[in-house]
């Protein structure tokens, strides 16, 4: 007879498997996540410019970014990005897994399920440099299309007003086909006699998205907003490489605001400090999403 | 038994190891790191002096390794340097050189100065490579100005002469801006190079950021103007608002995107390249206002030691080698082979007259004595100017307002 509260010799040969494997993910996590976050609000206490000056501060960053008037705003380009880019990714996320899963023909899908992928395999960097070309204001591809058809050409990345849509389309071309695969995975996990039965109960194609397919891709649809929110705060590479933060810092980012105070200012204590007030503003939405999921559920 | 026996050869093994190693040991020459963001031929041209000094000595040995510019000059010095590992040998720019002094990144090289060497060197150079404590951080060996580049054939086909006023000038752009043809390609970033180019419009409108005494003037009428000019090539669609290839390629002339360009003299030989192959480039002075004189900017890199280094003696004695020696071999490739640069120091300039005589480079030696230093200023104030340029050249800002708005920016500083 086992005694009570002792752990049989299986069961803690798999609890010592079950760790071995989440060991690696565990440690990469703590050292390159949690880590790094703990030392970036450990710097965000001192005045510290890399080199020759160190000195506790306290909370004073946090004091100075309040006044700080181009933190905010950059912060406000910052929601434009995401209010520009996640919106329209999870619409024809969800719009181009609907489709993809209507056509039968499995070589078809599989071609086009690639097509979209492919961007997504690309580094940002590369990207970034295909669209410039594409973007520029006389000899990029889209304005030739443009005034081939009469159209006017576009400044696009050398106007303020476009420079941020150029960057979101970007965005969305990168990541449209991981995020279409996310939800086409959901789509087919949907049990097929809920189909057949709304069919049967006279439902058209619009009330059977909206009242079964729609409601039963939530879970995925959270994991989705969550970290296409996420990744319009961290987007730096593809900025930097399009635009640098112009034209006249219409596309100068909180990410970007951060690097450059950090490195180019020599601030990286207050650089530490901003990125701790983001990792919070980032904590809190995805909070709020998760508390929504879990109420409507 | 077999374990004992696997044990013994192991022993015997890491004796004999112990043995050769004192010898391998005493035949290792010091290491010293040497980081730049240069790519072809300079870094050919680099690879081979760290090679040719490398053979000379068998104390140190150079390494050498070339990064991206960006990175160079924003995250990975810094970085290096807060975990202790920065370069050993660093190429400093105008535009690193306070931020590197002030944090205390550079090693004084005072002391490896000859007296001779000092009274060879240009004043205005010698100056920027000290710091404000008197010390002198950085050893410069290369002047690079700036002129207006353009392409002949296009400027004779429209009846244009090369432009010599601002008012000529706007009018030129004006008139080559065509459907397929911007008149002039002008940097478009927020960007230390873009900075470069603008130094010497503001000079030539008596405009400065901070006047003799230190005050801020940044929000003066001429600095209006001169800002109203700058922007209004952008505003009126006569440059491009993106560019393909950098505003530092002749490629922008070469492959009609303007007929004219502000460029420098590292566009020389890639000028005279493409001049050979048929085009016609030419240069001429920095277009100035009405009555005004002339006025270009000198830049040019610098390098220096970090404060880091393990043997800053050693670090010195490569860069001496290099280019603050007797034999300047190196300095007259690096300034008309590699690229095209004027040296630093009068007697290279003296006995190598004739170099700068050539073709293209003639032109540039005409207005070479126009030239100011490029100036120092701190990140703050760079980034300052840098907002304020690009609010005239896409914001809609007009050039009172930008320079107002900077004047408050920079008094706040204080």
């Amino acid at each position: 007879m086992k005694q009570k509260g002792k752990m049989s010799g299986k069961k803690m040969k798999q609890m010592l498997v079950t760790y071995t494997f989440v060991l690696p993910d565990f440690i990469g996590l703590l050292v390159f996540i949690i880590i790094p976050i703990i030392y970036s609000f450990y710097m965000s206490l001192y005045n510290w410019n890399f080199a020759n000056i160190k000195e506790f501060i306290g909370l004073q960053n946090y004091v100075t970014m309040f006044s700080d008037s181009e933190w905010w705003q950059s912060l406000g380009r910052t929601f434009k990005l995401t209010l520009l880019y996640v919106p329209a990714l999870f619409i024809l996320s969800i719009l181009f897994a609907v489709l993809i899963n209507y056509v039968k023909n499995e070589k078809a899908a599989g071609f086009v399920k690639t097509a979209f992928l492919l961007p997504y395999s690309i580094t940002s960097v590369i990207a970034s440099c295909l669209w410039m070309f594409l973007y520029m204001d006389r000899s990029g591809f889209i304005n030739v299309f443009l005034k081939a058809f009469g159209l006017k050409g576009e400044k696009f990345l050398g106007s303020t007003s476009q420079a941020m849509v150029c960057i979101a389309v970007v965005l969305i071309w990168i990541n449209l086909g991981y995020n279409i695969i996310l939800f086409l995975s959901a789509i087919k996990d949907i049990p097929y006699s809920y189909y057949e039965a709304a069919k049967l109960d006279g439902a058209n194609s619009w009330q059977i998205f909206w009242k079964i397919t729609f409601p039963l891709l939530k879970p995925t649809s959270v994991f989705v907003l969550i970290t296409s929110v996420i990744a319009s705060f961290q987007c730096l590479d593809l900025i930097m490489v399009m635009t640098g933060g112009g034209p006249a810092k219409s596309t100068e980012v909180a990410s970007l605001y951060i690097y450059k105070q950090s490195f180019e200012m020599m601030k990286a204590g207050y650089g530490a400090g901003l990125s701790v007030v983001m990792f919070l503003i980032l904590t809190v939405l995805a909070v709020i999403m998760l508390k929504i999921n879990g109420k409507e559920e | 038994m077999k374990l004992k026996r696997f044990l013994s050869i192991i022993m015997a093994l890491s004796m004999t190891t112990a043995v050769f190693t004192p010898v391998y040991a005493s035949e290792e020459k010091e290491k010293l790191t040497l980081w730049d963001f240069h790519n072809g031929s300079e870094a050919e041209s680099v690879q081979e002096m760290v090679d040719e000094y490398n053979q000379s000595q068998d104390k140190v040995e150079i390494e050498y390794s070339s990064v991206n510019q960006t990175d160079y000059t924003t995250t990975l010095v810094t970085t290096a340097y807060a975990n202790g590992e920065c370069p050993d040998i660093l190429w400093v720019e105008p535009a690193t050189y306070k931020k590197f002094t002030e944090a205390g990144m550079l090693a004084d090289l005072s002391s490896y100065y000859t007296d001779d060497l000092k009274k060879d060197i240009l004043p205005s150079y010698l100056e920027a490579a000290t710091g404000d404590d008197g010390k002198i951080y950085t050893l410069p060996f290369e002047c690079e100005t700036l002129g207006l580049f353009y392409d002949a054939d296009v400027l004779k086909e429209e009846g244009i002469e090369p432009p010599t006023t601002w008012e000529e000038l706007k009018s030129a752009a004006e008139k080559l801006t065509t459907d397929d043809r911007y008149g002039i390609v002008l940097p478009v970033e927020k960007t230390a190079y873009t900075l470069f180019n603008w130094w010497p419009f503001m000079w030539m409108d008596d405009a400065d950021i901070y006047d003799a005494d230190g005050n801020v003037t940044i929000g003066s009428d001429n600095m209006a103007d001169a800002l109203d000019f700058w922007g209004s090539f952008y505003q009126n669609g006569y440059c491009p608002s993106s560019l393909q290839s950098g505003p530092w390629s002749i490629d922008n002339i070469a492959n009609g995107v303007a007929a004219m360009q502000i460029g420098g003299t590292y566009m020389i030989n890639a000028a005279e390249e493409y001049n050979k192959d048929g085009h016609n480039i030419g240069v001429v002075p920095l277009p100035t206002p009405e009555g005004k004189d002339a006025v270009t900017v000198a830049g040019g890199q610098m390098l220096g030691v970090s404060s880091q280094s393990k043997d800053v003696d050693a670090a010195a004695d490569f860069i001496f080698w290099c280019f603050g020696s007797d034999d300047t071999t190196n300095v007259v490739k690096w300034c008309t082979e590699t690229k095209f640069a004027y040296p630093v120091r009068q007697s290279i300039i003296d006995n190598n007259k004739d170099l700068f005589q050539e073709g293209i480079k003639a032109t540039f030696t005409e207005f070479y004595d126009t030239a100011r230093p490029e100036p120092q200023y701190s990140a703050e104030v760079s980034d300052i100017m840098g907002d304020t340029l690009q609010a005239v050249m896409f914001g809609g800002s007009s050039g009172e307002e930008a320079a107002k708005d900077a004047q408050e920016k920079i008094e706040a500083l204080k």
